[in-house]
């Protein structure tokens, strides 16, 4: 695990990203969801995938138990493609706790197709290490997310 | 059987000896004769034959009678000796019967025998009696003497006629004299007693003496030695055979030891009733029946409290009434304490009130046996409650703590979050190409955002100005005047979703308090019962208030949408914390109407289950202060 010190400067430099698995060649990324309680997140988040990846779909959730009645439905038994969730942490109803406990109850072909990255605004230490703890998180980003990241997510560079 | 006489005859002359024996015979004598005629064969015999008496010649051939005299005065001095001989002489005989000689008899006059040898033997034997019962007398009276110095007890006989006293050795030497002083006047008697004591016994003397009685009095002298002893004496009278008093007789008995033994006692008993009662705890012992040996005056009002009476010395503890449940406790240690332990042990009762008490056990030892227990017991309330205050103040300052570092924790996870969006955005709108739509709406969220960030930094403010020193100043707040003043600022709000009031203040309807809080936490809960109402049902919220002794309680209740308690717990009252997620709020209500109940020095609780509407329950100690910063 690479555990890089927390950033204090500004956006351009690599953002701090805790990544578990190797990097996954993704042949195209088809489809992003995010599940943030922050609608203005959520619309920024929209419009910079949408710069990397101009055909994806992409889904916002501002309420997570939406989230997850919608990824039940449509990930059982069906071909959906694999599928990026950015998932926020500190959400007052729900947080992205217990938004993973639900999802760990998930069939396996479901969580298969999921790949959840928890993306918050928390800089805290334990947060990162309970997200490094979650076998269903791929990684940690710091909010805000950038192009860049995205890109290096899916593998792709910009051109 | 008839005794025979034994007698020892010293003759050598046969003729003589048969006659002598005739005589013996004819005179009436039973008897056993052994003849001898030298010194060595007389000496033997006496010494085995052993005879009753001893009849000698003067002269024989190889021995005499003077010799056998000697020899006799010798070896049996007691044995009667008589003479028989033809010419001793009338001068001779008187001489030797005063050395010692019974007697003599002419042998000429051999009829006259008999007669002295049972006189002889008679006076012998009134002899050796005397000498026994003189002897017997003599020890009697040593026995006597060693056993008054033994008891320091002596005695004295007081002669009315000739006024004098004679004392026993003893009293001799508890007064001081020597023995040879024993005879003294009733005055020289009456003149040792001490001066304090002088007055009152001469009359009681005096007393005995008019009404003859006998007396029994205790006094002090002063011995010729200078030195005071306590005396014990005890008279009876004596009588002729006419009953006329005669005299009187008694004992002195030198108790001056065990009266300095006694007043040792009850100086040990004054100081040791002074040590135990010197304290407020209490202090008693037990016998191993559970009989109370010493108990000092704490132990004994605790008792009088406890069981409605005064335990007495020896009293059973364990029926003394005193409750069931502390009595098996008490008997279990006891045992513990019987069997040797020491130790000490915190027991808590609320019977008559609530104390706690520390006791410890100390077994009682009397050689290497185990007879008792010593209990101490000491009333620690104070220390208990105090040590319980100081944990309730630990606590909360941990539990304020902990509601800091969330409370930070919370705070700056708000902050940080519009303050990452504003940063995309920005970055967003400074370097990237954005089609116009898309750059005007990333604009607007920056304003949004920043404004976001304020709000945040207000909440804050707010929340801290409550945890701050109150400036305002207590008032009496009537709750039906609040809920008035909140109706009326709402009433629109109460028209539209139909809300139904159930207020009840009769129980208590006022407190000293400060009015804006008061006026806030009813607000909330209300606006809060009011928002999350259930759809179907129309909304009620009842309020009610109840006393009991010091506490205030306000209790809140509405039939809305609940709260999923298990889910929720940790979190009810937590800062941006939110149950529906389909209405709108920033979850800081609850925070608040929190940090304002406990502010004023109260305690809020919830019940509540989804679909089933919500209670809310404040409870404040009336009358308390404010806590300080």
């Amino acid at each position: 695990m690479n555990l890089l010190p927390v950033r204090s400067s500004p956006i351009n430099e690599e953002q701090v990203i805790l990544i578990k698995k190797p990097k996954l060649h993704f042949a195209l990324i088809q489809k992003f969801i995010v599940v943030d309680d922050d609608p203005i997140n959520n619309v920024y988040c929209s419009i910079i995938i949408e710069i990397v990846f101009p055909e994806a779909g992409i889904q916002t959730y501002t309420d997570p138990e939406s989230a997850l009645i919608y990824i039940l439905s449509a990930y059982t038994n069906t071909k959906e493609h694999d599928t990026i969730l950015f998932l926020d942490i500190n959400m007052p109803v729900q947080s992205g706790w217990e938004f993973l406990d639900a999802f760990e109850k998930f069939d396996a072909s479901v969580k298969d197709k999921l790949k959840i990255y928890i993306l918050s605004s928390s800089i805290d230490p334990n947060d990162k290490q309970r997200a490094s703890d979650n076998k269903n998180v791929l990684g940690y980003i710091e909010k805000p997310l950038t192009r860049e990241r995205v890109e290096s997510l899916a593998g792709k560079t910009y051109g | 059987m008839a005794i025979q006489t034994r007698i020892l005859i010293v003759e050598h002359d046969p003729i003589d000896i048969e006659l002598l024996e005739y005589e013996l015979r004819k005179g009436g004598i039973n008897f056993m004769s052994e003849i001898v005629q030298n010194e060595q064969d007389y000496a033997d015999a006496i010494k085995h034959f052993i005879p009753d008496i001893i009849l000698s010649d003067f002269s024989l051939p190889s021995f005499d009678g003077p010799t056998a005299f000697k020899i006799r005065q010798q070896l049996a001095p007691a044995t009667p000796f008589i003479f028989v001989s033809g010419n001793i002489g009338e001068e001779n005989s008187i001489e030797y019967i005063k050395t010692g000689v019974t007697d003599y008899a002419l042998k000429d006059k051999l009829f006259t025998l008999p007669v002295k040898i049972k006189r002889a033997l008679k006076d012998a034997k009134e002899k050796q009696q005397k000498n026994k019962t003189e002897q017997e007398l003599v020890q009697s009276e040593r026995r006597l003497a060693r056993a008054q110095e033994v008891a320091h007890m002596g005695s004295w006989e007081l002669n009315f006629a000739t006024n004098v006293v004679v004392w026993s050795d003893e009293t001799c030497r508890i007064y001081g004299l020597s023995e040879d002083q024993c005879q003294q006047s009733f005055e020289t008697w009456l003149s040792f007693i001490h001066y304090d004591d002088f007055d009152f016994i001469s009359k009681k003397i005096k007393e005995s003496q008019d009404s003859l009685r006998s007396f029994s009095l205790f006094f002090r002298i002063i011995n010729s030695n200078g030195s005071v002893r306590h005396i014990y004496s005890e008279s009876k009278l004596e009588f002729d055979t006419g009953g006329k008093p005669v005299g009187m007789y008694g004992i002195v008995h030198d108790i001056t030891e065990i009266k300095l033994a006694e007043e040792k006692i009850e100086f040990d008993r004054n100081n040791l009733k002074a040590l135990i009662n010197n304290t407020n705890d209490a202090m008693w012992s037990l016998d191993k029946k559970f009989k109370l040996i010493t108990s000092n005056q704490r132990f004994d009002k605790l008792a009088k409290i406890m069981t409605g009476k005064v335990i007495e010395k020896g009293g059973n503890i364990l029926e003394a009434g005193f409750p069931p449940e502390l009595l098996v406790r008490y008997k279990n240690s006891c045992d513990r304490a019987f069997a040797g332990e020491t130790f000490s042990e915190i027991i808590f009762t609320d019977n008559p009130v609530e104390i706690w008490s520390e006791t410890s056990y100390y077994p009682v030892r009397n050689a290497d046996e185990i007879i008792g227990t010593a209990c101490y017991s000491r009333d620690i309330t104070q220390l208990k409650l105090a040590e319980m205050e100081r944990i309730k103040i630990s606590n909360d300052l941990i539990q304020r703590n902990k509601d800091l570092e969330q409370f930070t924790y919370i705070v700056s996870h708000n902050l940080r979050a519009p303050v990452a969006n504003i940063i995309g955005i920005a970055d967003a709108i400074h370097s990237m190409q954005l089609e116009p739509e898309k750059e005007k709406q990333m604009k607007g969220f920056l304003v949004t955002s920043v404004k976001k960030l304020d709000e945040v930094i207000i909440d804050l403010n707010r929340i801290l100005q409550v945890k701050h020193t109150i400036n305002e100043k207590k008032e009496t707040v009537r709750f039906s005047e609040l809920m008035a003043d909140i109706q009326l600022s709402i009433d629109s709000l109460i028209r539209k979703e139909d809300v139904q009031f159930i207020i009840n203040f009769k129980e208590v309807d006022e407190m000293e308090t400060l009015k804006s809080y008061l006026y806030s936490i009813f607000f909330n809960l209300i606006s809060n019962s009011i928002k999350y109402r259930s759809q179907d049902l129309r909304p009620v919220i009842e309020t009610i208030s109840k006393k009991s002794g010091n506490k205030i309680e306000l209790i809140f209740t509405d039939n809305g949408l609940g709260i999923d308690m298990k889910k929720h717990k940790e979190n009810l009252f937590g800062l941006y914390r939110r149950f529906h997620s389909h209405k709108e709020g920033k979850g800081m209500g609850l925070y608040m109407v929190k940090i304002q109940v406990e502010e004023l020095g109260g305690k809020i609780s919830i019940r509540s289950e989804e679909n089933k509407g919500t209670e809310f329950r404040i409870e404040f100690i009336a009358g308390q202060e404010q806590p300080d910063q």
